[in-house]
């Protein structure tokens, strides 16, 4: 039979689980609803980096500030803007100490966006897709983001679809709210890439 | 609630964390098409995903422990033997 101690620690183990789960929602409702402060208080002050789709590198909790607070949250959202993005099929990962853990979702998205860049051109309706592979850590018995890396898959006109019109309103790293780096990973659909999970087979270990 | 019973209920939590991890690995495999991958997470005591060319038999006692025959069997040669049972007629027309 197992010893007190050795059942917290599993306890532990399995809410932390829910704990980054729970952080990861709560995460995907701010970002729909233009609250970015409240995202960028999710990130610890040791944050790597946050990268999405086209957008580039911006490290640090200073580039975290920039990244949602100056570029997506630049101009205020228009009427009509619409952001529905689910959060779905996350497999969360608690790497050996339960200090760091690592997560895997699904992102599906429905948006009624511009287009011609980031803030400006008419409104869209897009049907999305793309993957999560993030980090998190453990600071004052709190799970924080430590890293969030989005791979766009794709992003088209609800009248067009994906095989016709792949990607739509990606225009690369911004002028005006620089990354610190290049994209590391933007191949959307059709590119064949697959974005590997962080995790090793459950079975084979490989 | 004592240790026991504690116990019981973290596993049973665990189970659960387990096999939602299970299911979702699956779907990413299945999307990145790593279908060896898909294969290794299911159990080897499956017997619809065995059949004949990977399991030929199972199941099988060889001699009943208590109840004893009075001989050996004659022909127990299982596939893939390659063994065919003989007829007893001989061919129609040939008559061979």
């Amino acid at each position: 039979m197992a010893t007190l101690e050795e059942l917290q620690a599993r306890i532990t183990r399995l809410d932390d689980i829910k704990q980054i789960e729970k952080l990861q929602r709560i995460y995907g409702y701010y970002l729909d609803y233009f609250e970015y402060q409240k995202v960028v208080d999710l990130f610890s002050d040791h944050t790597e980096s946050v990268e999405m789709a086209d957008y580039g590198v911006y490290k640090g909790k200073a580039g975290v500030k920039r990244f949602f607070l100056d570029l997506l949250g630049g101009k205020p959202p228009r009427v009509g803007e619409l952001s529905i993005g689910m959060i779905m099929q996350g497999v969360v990962d608690e790497d050996p100490g339960g200090k760091t853990a690592k997560g895997r979702w699904y992102c599906m998205m429905i948006e009624a966006k511009p287009t011609l860049s980031l803030h400006e051109g008419e409104l869209r309706q897009l049907w999305g897709n793309g993957i999560y592979e993030n980090e998190y850590v453990k600071e004052k018995g709190k799970w924080l983001f430590k890293k969030v890396f989005f791979f766009l898959n794709f992003r088209t006109p609800y009248e067009d679809g994906w095989l016709k019109v792949p990607v739509i309103g990606q225009n690369g790293p911004s002028t005006d709210v620089r990354p610190d780096e290049p994209p590391t990973n933007y191949t959307p659909y059709p590119s064949g890439v697959h974005l590997q999970p962080h995790y090793k087979h459950p079975i084979t270990g490989k | 609630m004592n240790l026991e019973e504690l116990e019981k209920q973290v596993t049973l939590m665990e189970d659960i964390q387990e096999i939602e991890n299970l299911q979702r690995r699956y779907a990413y495999y299945f999307d990145l098409q790593r279908w060896r991958d898909i294969v290794d997470l299911f159990s080897d005591c499956s017997p619809f995903e065995d059949g004949w060319i990977k399991t030929p038999l199972m199941g099988l006692m060889n001699y009943h422990p208590t109840v004893k025959p009075d001989a050996s069997p004659t022909a127990f040669h299982p596939y893939p033997s390659g063994y065919h049972v003989p007829y007893h007629y001989k061919h129609p027309v040939m008559e061979e």
